[in-house]
């Protein structure tokens, strides 16, 4: 094809590609790469309030980090949120989306219902179900009193705190697993469930042996992209606990923000976001070798 | 559970088997918990603060329906806080976010789409590689930018950090490359310019992509928090989910105003959500299982 133009048309197809790319990539660098350098270099200084001067000090901030017990603390419960909340969403994500992979005018609603919380904000999500689970005007406890329950502390009680706000995150963002399992789901060939039924398969066997293992490509993209998303919870906790109770939702997102941007302690936040970059990147890794191994066996 | 698959089991004529009955119950847990919240919010922006904490106890109908229907909280909203003037600003933020984000993304997916040049494979490598780093770990070095070039605490210094988007990049190209190499060649004898090959020959032909990729930025840039409340400090250049949140930490919260405030976060997106669903729903689901 190539040949059959003079060099000029080529130059001018060129200058007319650079300039097309020119504001994209000026995005990329002032946007993403360079702040990405910042943060590394950054996480080598010592940040002056009163100057506003960062000075170099080597590996200072990050033998900081090694003994703070509040960064422990924070990727702890960072740990745990992940923990609780990607599994169950994995597991609702898949079920709701078998229960509305049925064509049906019943289906249609059920699923644009389920993804109502995932175009709502996160901040309006929190808030309305922090006033549910309040524990003094909460509808939930009003419910459970109704039923001759015992009422609960819920985001009050340091045990209950971190898994209300999975359960808040869950619903939010359950509609997206089950649409990507439904993707996954319809891209099963119906060949499959044929030969399984003539076969005498049983609905638990073609779930066990057809329907999850088909699924294999579903689940890695859907764990690795809610575990990144775990890692990174914020709204939910500034908006509702801010922490408590005693430091039981303070999270490494939470703790980086307040860090810098109610301490100014620039630096030493930044080395706190090199770390967890890095943390996200190796989980990424992580998840996706382990399930391309299973993938081999 | 039981019904997995595409092909699940045709109904058994029975309109009141056992299977039925516990799908209809199952059917009603979803809709009480993902409805429940929305008809909350709906049901208590129109009552006065009164009644609101009277139908808490018990929870009954009354709980989600106004017996008294007023729009103080509405008028409130707007005339004693700042809440018009977010409302007004998430809407321009997300209009520049989207209007940029689709221009200059789909420029340059269009390059790496249909362009042969040595190293676009590399390119394309560097800039999906951007979708590795958390936005919350540039917050620092992104804010500081901000103050040394000035525009802190201005619109454009909220959407201009996410218009370039690997993301809509990677959504984009797959969308251009997909299409018939005759529609090139074709352009290519008719003697296009690669400029208008972009803008009137590939361009029209993705435009579902496009809306997909406008709708999903327009719901990012509405439901952003973290970054607005770092970069804006002026009361009135601030957003709907930092004023709403602002609301509901004040030492007095003013529960109804709340309740007002998220019933107009909430509405318009979820209405525009029920036309474009389709496109939002395949923008995901196209960009990330292939």
């Amino acid at each position: 094809m190539a040949q059959i133009f003079s060099n000029s048309r080529n130059a001018q197809r060129y200058r007319a590609a650079f300039l097309l790319s020119l504001p994209a990539l000026i995005g990329l660098f002032l946007f993403h790469y360079w702040p990405i350098a910042e943060t590394v270099r950054l996480s080598f200084t010592d940040y002056k309030v009163f100057t506003g001067e960062f000075t170099f000090t080597g590996l200072k901030n990050y033998d900081l980090a090694r003994s703070d017990p509040i960064l422990l603390l924070s990727l702890r419960n960072t740990a745990l949120f992940f923990l609780i909340k990607v599994p169950l969403q994995m597991a609702l994500g898949l079920c709701l989306a078998m229960l509305v992979a049925k064509p049906g005018r019943d289906s249609t609603l059920l699923r644009t219902l389920i993804l109502f919380p995932a175009v709502t904000s996160m901040v309006v999500a929190s808030i309305v179900w922090g006033m549910m689970f309040h524990s003094d005007i909460g509808i939930v406890n009003s419910v459970l009193e109704s039923l001759g329950l015992p009422t609960q502390g819920f985001l009050r009680d340091k045990h209950q705190a971190l898994p209300v706000l999975a359960s808040i995150t869950i619903w939010k963002d359950v509609g997206l697993s089950m649409i990507f399992y439904l993707a996954g789901l319809l891209a099963i060939p119906t060949v499959y469930y044929e030969a399984a039924r003539i076969d005498g398969a049983g609905r638990w066997e073609v779930f066990r042996y057809i329907t999850l293992p088909l699924l294999n490509r579903t689940h890695v993209f859907v764990l690795v992209t809610s575990t990144i998303a775990a890692f990174k919870i914020f709204v939910p906790v500034e908006v509702l606990t801010d922490g408590g109770p005693s430091n039981a939702t303070r999270v490494i997102v939470h703790y980086i923000f307040h860090l810098a941007f109610r301490f100014n302690r620039f630096s030493y936040a930044t080395a706190l976001s090199v770390i967890l970059a890095i943390l996200l990147i190796a989980i990424s890794i992580f998840q996706l070798r382990i399930t391309r191994d299973e993938d081999n066996d | 559970m039981t019904e997995a698959g595409p092909i699940a089991a045709p109904n058994s004529g029975r309109p009141f088997g056992i299977a039925s009955l516990s799908r209809v119950a199952l059917y009603l847990i979803i809709v009480v918990i993902f409805a429940t919240p929305y008809l909350w919010i709906a049901g208590s922006t129109f009552k006065t603060r009164q009644d609101l904490f009277d139908d808490l106890y018990p929870v009954s109908v009354k709980t989600f329906l106004p017996s008294n229907p007023t729009l103080e909280n509405l008028t409130g909203l707007f005339t004693q806080t700042n809440f018009a003037q977010a409302f007004l600003n998430s809407v321009l933020v997300a209009a520049m976010s989207v209007t940029f984000a689709v221009t200059i993304n789909s420029m340059i997916a269009f390059v790496l789409a249909w362009l042969k040049f040595p190293g676009r494979r590399l390119l394309f490598l560097v800039i999906l590689a951007t979708l590795t780093i958390a936005f919350e770990a540039k917050l620092i070095p992104l804010f500081l930018t901000m103050q040394q070039l000035r525009i802190d605490n201005t619109l454009p210094s909220i959407f201009l950090p996410w218009i370039t988007d690997a993301f809509i990049i990677f959504l984009l190209r797959q969308h251009f490359a997909e299409l018939p190499q005759d529609l090139y060649d074709a352009a290519i004898i008719d003697g296009c310019s690669f400029f208008r090959m972009y803008w009137q020959v590939m361009l029209p032909n993705i435009v579902p992509a496009l809306v997909s990729a406008a709708f999903i930025k327009f719901i990012f840039s509405w439901d952003s928090f973290i970054w607005p409340s770092i970069v804006i400090t002026d009361e009135s250049k601030t957003v709907i989910t930092v004023a709403l949140a602002k609301l509901f930490s004040d030492e007095y919260i003013r529960w109804e105003l709340v309740f007002a405030g998220s019933f107009v976060a909430t509405v318009p997106v979820v209405v525009i959500f029920v036309f474009l669903q389709r496109y939002y729903v395949q923008g995901f689901v196209r960009s990330g299982l292939k």
